[in-house]
């Protein structure tokens, strides 16, 4: 060994190895008798130590959580107010040093994970809410928060299982309520993904469990005309009108909702009496303009013959001024539709023959001639988008009488 | 294994001639008590093990409180720690240590894992409790306020002092004591890293040097029950939180080679940093010594203020975020040649503290850049962050501290995800492969011999190749006696021989021997007996060509030569071996070496 030794390893406490030989030595020559002799009290003494310094251990560790605890309480107090403050870049890095107190505290994480959410820093999120949903697989609160990371990448299979997941998890509180809200976020989901028959589902789904509160009626009603399902979204707002008579959102929606079925004498009821509610309301007054003049376009509701034929000749005109502009803007943008072209030479050649002295001398060209107008609003609005005023209500017309 | 006497090396049997009945009487008697104390001794020896894993698993349990405690009163949070105070912590906190070190606790500098190394090999197991009190003050006050340091080493030496201070208490054999600070250094490494098969690799590849029986139950028994009752307190969460990771395809191994050599050369440019400063700080005058700790705490205090409170302390808390991909990849690049400059200077100023931790904070931030990078060059990869940091630490485990077994071992246990363990094997071998070529010498050998010591090189030991009992043996020309034929035959055998020695081989097993001229002489005497009824009745040790040579010297002393046979067949003889054979095979060489 060299004379320079490091006092790490070798300068002071460690006697020489001789001396250390020669005592163990001797130690080794009293050990046969003496553990013969010893050994049980040995092993109780032993024992006794290892339980008195695990109580001692224990009582350390308890003041020793409490502290930790109440260091990372008050960091976590401090998140949640900063959260509140909007102050969430604050909130993130309390709730981290919130978590180096208590690691594992599953509030402080998810509030972390919640907190990253907010400020989009999603793929951190997802890494906390992965480790806590393989926790509690069950729980509402992570499963709702790793729906809504993959809903925002527009990842559906993934954002659907843990929705429904969370549907069906456990919540604290009104748990039914919150089951509720999380199936509603799913429909706007999927109703913002053009999921029509899954938000269908879910949505029927949902309005049978409603409670009697005539704002998650209403909800349900706007989602169902989003879908479009507007039997259902009228009889939400006739559940409504059973709570509230006068509920003004419930009677335009109803109105709207009974309009778009073409079940127009119901709809000038709702739409007048939401009208009555509120003058100012200027999309149910135009309706309720548009539904009044059904009678003066439905040609099949007129009973004298020289009205109806002078309505079915301004339906058929109507009817020629949408497919002339529809073939304009197809034309305009390059596009050539030979079932327009089609539609619009069967159109000319009704209308060089259709005069009302021809259409009392045959009447059975109402019929044919309606079915012309009908289709081309159908097809029009099939490939030039939904039609507004007259030709909406031709549109609809023809859907009441041949069917949608 | 090779110590071992194997079972198929059997003594030979007492000859009556040779031993009267009242003495051998005796002799049975004083066998029998022997026996009965090396086994009460074995018996105890285990379940002593017992209460060294519960000793150091409490002792570990204290010091991780201790840590944390003084982390949380001189630096706080270091997220949300001002300026001054990561200064002020580590340095004044140096100024503390240094004065500690210098004056009460000499012998708790370092690392702790070769001062456990030299009271195994140099002072019987001997370490005294005042170093184990020191590690946990000095360490717990370094690690607290900042330093770059990590708990484990000194949790093993911690384990190792608590286990030798009960071992002289209950005044063990010296057999004994010599394996009692490596059971304690099992039961601190497993508690303070709650992984009991890591630490057991750990102590057997580095420590122990060795795989031997003796001492694998006590240090299994000791690191399990030191993990125990580190889980009773601490809880059983894994050291890390470790995200669902992904099953690799074979093709992506490429990509986690290459976060192998970028480990290799990380592991290269850490361990020079330590090999070169570290000799340099030492031969500073003494007076410097006071000093050097704290300058060390002013360093890496100003890292934390200039933006990188990362690397202060162990890290571990940050090697989870890492793992959760809560870094940039540029972050995660810089906080491991940061934390890499941290370690260094914490490590060679003499501060006491350990390596593991800011070896896993390293390889963790740098599989996390590695995975960044690989990102941005191959998109279409499925590169995991959390998956490339965990492969990381175990590269730089088996690139800095070269030991493979545990760098495997580890990740596992830590992750808890078997399909990790391909990456982990590849990434691994290239990073101790660069490492060993770049730097011949391993961390702790290196230090070693900074600090004077002449302890053994585990990485050495592992491959040094073993001379075995076929590299010596003769080809069996000597004609080979039966012990059924007639003495007559057995001497007409002898014509046209110029053997010395003959093997006899008995019925229905066993060897004998016999030499040429006892033969000739008991002619006259033993006409018309059978050989076997003429010879002495005992049996020779026989061996088999693939046992080693150290074992063969055992017992072919005192026979002019012994029988190498099948171990298909033990009565066929593929050679035979002498004591001159061996001595001439290791003369051999040694010459060529």
């Amino acid at each position: 060994m060299s004379p320079d030794r490091d006092p790490e390893t070798s300068s002071s406490a460690p006697p020489k190895p001789e001396s250390v030989e020669s005592k163990t030595q001797d130690a080794s020559d009293r050990t046969l008798s003496w553990y013969a002799a010893r050994e049980p009290l040995v092993v109780l003494l032993l024992s006794a130590t290892a339980a008195g310094l695990f109580f001692l251990v224990g009582g350390l560790s308890r003041l020793y959580q409490n502290q930790l605890e109440s260091r990372g309480r008050t960091w976590f107090d401090r998140g949640v107010r900063d959260l509140e403050a909007g102050r969430v870049e604050n909130a993130v890095r309390d709730f981290q040093v919130a978590l180096t107190y208590s690691r594992d505290n599953y509030g402080y994480q998810l509030s972390l994970a919640q907190a990253l959410v907010a400020l989009n820093r999603t793929e951190e999120a997802r890494t906390y809410l992965i480790s806590l949903w393989q926790r509690e697989p069950e729980n509402g609160s992570v499963n709702l928060e790793l729906a809504r990371i993959y809903a925002a990448n527009s990842d559906i299979t993934g954002a659907l299982r843990y929705y429904h997941n969370a549907i069906y998890a456990v919540w604290g509180g009104d748990a039914e309520k919150h089951q509720r809200s999380v199936r509603l976020e799913l429909i706007r989901f999927l109703l913002d993904h053009k999921a029509l028959n899954q938000a269908e589902s879910e949505l029927i789904a949902v309005g049978r469990e409603l409670p009697d509160d005539p704002s998650l009626h209403l909800e349900i009603a706007d989602d169902f005309m989003r879908i479009p399902d507007y039997d259902r979204a009228l009889e939400q707002d006739q559940e409504v009108l059973e709570i509230e008579r006068q509920n003004r959102s419930a009677l335009s929606s109803a109105g709207r909702a009974a309009f778009e079925l073409a079940q127009f004498p119901l709809a000038e009821r709702y739409l007048a009496a939401a009208q009555s509610l509120n003058p100012n309301d200027a999309e149910t007054a135009a309706l309720l303009k548009l539904v009044k003049a059904v009678p003066d376009i439905d040609a099949y509701e007129i009973s004298s013959r020289a009205q109806r034929d002078r309505a079915l000749l301004a339906a058929f005109n109507t009817a020629g001024e949408r497919l002339r502009a529809c073939g304009d803007r197809s034309a305009k943008n390059g596009e050539t539709n030979p079932s327009l072209e089609q539609l619009y030479s069967r159109w000319m050649d009704r209308k060089a023959r259709l005069t009302e002295p021809a259409l009392r001398e045959h009447p059975e060209e109402v019929d044919t001639t309606m079915d012309l107008v009908f289709t081309i609003e159908r097809q029009t609005s099939n490939l030039c988008g939904a039609p507004t005023g007259t030709d909406l209500l031709l549109l609809l017309i023809g859907r009441h009488h041949q069917g949608s | 294994m090779e110590s071992v006497p194997s079972p198929e090396v059997r003594p030979p049997a007492l000859d009556d001639g040779e031993a009267g009945g009242e003495v051998c009487a005796h002799d049975t008697v004083r066998s029998h008590s022997l026996l009965g104390f090396v086994f009460r001794e074995e018996r105890f020896f285990l379940l002593l093990s017992v209460f060294i894993g519960i000793f150091s698993g409490l002792a570990v349990v204290c010091f991780r409180y201790a840590i944390d405690l003084s982390h949380m009163y001189l630096l706080g949070s270091q997220i949300a720690a001002s300026p001054a105070r990561l200064i002020l912590a580590p340095t004044i906190a140096g100024l503390v240590i240094g004065a500690l070190v210098l004056h009460l606790f000499p012998l708790a500098r370092g690392s702790g894992v070769n001062q456990t190394k030299a009271a195994l090999y140099i002072y019987n197991g001997y370490i005294p409790f005042r170093t184990a009190v020191g590690k946990f003050i000095t360490a717990a006050l370094a690690i607290g306020s900042g330093y770059s340091l990590g708990p484990e080493d000194p949790s093993l030496q911690i384990g190792a002092g608590l286990a030798s201070a009960l071992g002289r208490r209950l005044h063990l054999s010296r057999d004994r004591m010599r394996l009692i600070a490596p059971v304690g250094a099992a039961a601190g490494l497993g508690a303070a890293f709650n992984a009991p098969i890591s630490a057991v690799l750990f102590v057997i590849e580095e420590v122990i040097g060795r795989w031997s029986a003796a001492i694998l139950g006590s240090v299994v028994l000791s690191a399990v029950s030191s993990v125990v009752v580190m889980r009773w307190f601490l809880g059983s969460e894994p050291l890390f939180r470790i995200p669902p990771v992904e099953m690799i395809r074979p093709s992506e191994l490429v990509a986690y080679a290459a976060l192998g050599v970028a480990g290799g050369f990380a592991s290269v440019v850490f361990s020079g940093g330590i090999g070169i400063l570290r000799p340099r700080l030492k031969a500073m005058p003494r007076w410097t010594q006071y000093f050097q700790p704290a300058l060390a705490g002013l360093l890496i205090g100003s890292m934390g203020v200039l933006g990188a409170p990362q690397v202060m302390g162990a890290g571990y808390d940050f090697i989870d975020q890492a793992i959760h991909n809560q870094f940039t990849w540029q972050m995660l690049g810089a906080l491991a040649g940061l934390k890499i400059l941290a370690t260094v200077v914490s490590f060679v100023s003499g501060t006491p503290g350990g390596m593991f931790a800011p070896t896993l904070f390293i390889g963790a931030m740098l599989g996390g850049f590695v995975a960044g990078v690989e990102h941005l060059l191959f998109p279409h990869l499925a590169i995991s962050t959390a998956t490339y940091a965990m492969v990381g630490m175990g590269v730089l485990f088996a690139g800095f501290l070269r030991a493979p077994m545990t760098s495997v071992f580890m990740v596992l246990e830590v992750s808890g995800n078997y399909s990790i363990i391909l990456p982990v094997i590849v990434a691994n071998a290239f990073a101790y492969v660069i490492s060993r070529t770049l730097r011949p010498t391993p961390i702790f050998d290196l230090l070693t011999r900074q600090d004077g010591l002449d302890l053994p090189s585990m990485e050495e030991q592992r491959e040094q190749s073993i001379l075995r009992v076929e590299d010596a043996m003769r080809p069996a020309s000597a004609p080979v006696l039966d012990a059924d034929q007639p003495f007559e035959r057995a001497v007409e055998q002898l014509d046209g021989s110029s053997a010395e020695n003959l093997l006899v081989r008995l019925h229905p097993t066993g060897w004998n021997t016999i030499s040429a001229r006892e033969l000739r002489t008991r002619m006259s005497e033993a006409q018309g007996q059978l050989l076997g009824s003429v010879l002495p009745l005992r049996q020779i040790p026989y061996l088999h060509p693939d046992h080693s040579l150290d074992l063969a010297l055992r017992y072919v002393a005192g026979w002019p030569i012994l029988p190498v046979v099948s171990r298909a067949n033990l009565g066929k003889l593929e050679g035979t071996i002498s004591q001159a054979d061996i001595l001439a095979k290791y003369r051999e060489v040694g010459e060529e070496g």
